[in-house]
């Protein structure tokens, strides 16, 4: 009898996934683990809106409008970037 | 015409040349915002203050250059933050980089933080809630604050290595290269900066939600 992982098992698994092919029999662990667990399907839904999120949050100019409000610890004068030398 | 002509050339461009076609504001005047927004996203990806400033002021000189050539269809920020990722990117890839990378007491922390979750046979603690979508633009914008909110409290160390895997884009294997930290660190601390996020954005968010 095969034993499925254990969710802290597969958590791990479920962010290396996100980086690197699983080999054949962690993808099937991974699946039949999934298949039975409620918790670690929404970990991994969980995982996945975190890095969508992220991707948009780095990506597209959704904050932009915000910014200008907020003061910049690091501000010196605003023609600095200009000013400086190549 | 003359616009176009002038826009090509090097930094002693006078500003008049880099203007925006007529009626438009000049690009000077949106480089305040832009770089403040372009701060916010360097410092978690590189941790020294002044390195982040070195690189938005890099990215602010090419906008400032390429300004009128830039006919894409992304609007002025999410091609100037295409820009500076790609600068951030060359430094960790730069030989002349100090290569290793210290974690601190607060980077290993994590990994208590991360053992709370589970009992001893492997299982979740308290049951995981699912996740919440963003239902319109408004959800959306509030979820990418909590986002911005969680990312800066992940220990640095943690966080530059997500942030150059999520961000930046590079490999594992290349991350491990880089910051010379074996594939096997590499994993974990990938893991517990996910699992940290995840837990964040459950209790900011996901809690939020279920109790207005």
């Amino acid at each position: 009898m095969i034993r499925t992982h254990a969710c802290r098992r597969v958590a791990e698994l479920l962010s290396q996934s996100l980086d690197e092919p699983l080999g054949l029999f962690d993808t099937i662990r991974l699946r039949v683990h999934l298949a039975i667990c409620g918790n670690c399907r929404h970990v991994e839904e969980q995982l996945k809106g975190v890095q969508s999120l992220t991707a948009t949050f780095f990506e597209t100019d959704t904050a932009l409008e915000d910014d200008a409000k907020e003061p910049v610890a690091h501000g010196e004068g605003q023609r600095a970037p200009l000013d400086r030398p190549r | 015409m003359s616009l176009e002509s002038n826009a090509g050339g090097a930094s002693a461009v006078p500003a008049e040349a880099v203007l925006r076609p007529a009626g438009q504001r000049s690009i000077e005047a949106e480089l305040p915002a832009l770089r403040h927004r372009l701060l916010r996203h360097a410092r978690f990806a590189v941790n020294d203050h002044g390195l982040a400033e070195d690189l938005v002021q890099d990215t602010l000189i090419v906008v400032v250059e390429q300004y009128t050539r830039h006919r894409g269809d992304a609007s002025l920020g999410t091609w100037a933050t295409a820009i500076l990722k790609n600068k951030i990117a060359d430094w960790y890839r730069s030989p002349t980089r100090r290569r290793m990378v210290q974690m601190s007491a607060e980077d290993t922390e994590l990994e208590d933080t991360v053992d709370t979750l589970f009992l001893a046979n492997g299982g979740y603690v308290d049951p995981v809630p699912a996740w919440q979508q963003p239902e319109n633009r408004e959800e959306q914008r509030q979820m990418m604050t909590i986002l911005e909110r969680c990312l800066g409290g992940l220990p640095h160390q943690t966080g530059r290595v997500f942030m150059m895997r999520e961000w930046l884009g590079f490999e594992t294997g290349e991350i491990c290269e880089r910051l010379g930290v074996s594939a096997e660190n590499c994993r974990t601390i990938l893991h517990r900066a996910r699992t940290a996020l995840r837990i964040c954005m459950q209790h900011k968010w996901i809690d939020a939600k279920a109790s207005p």
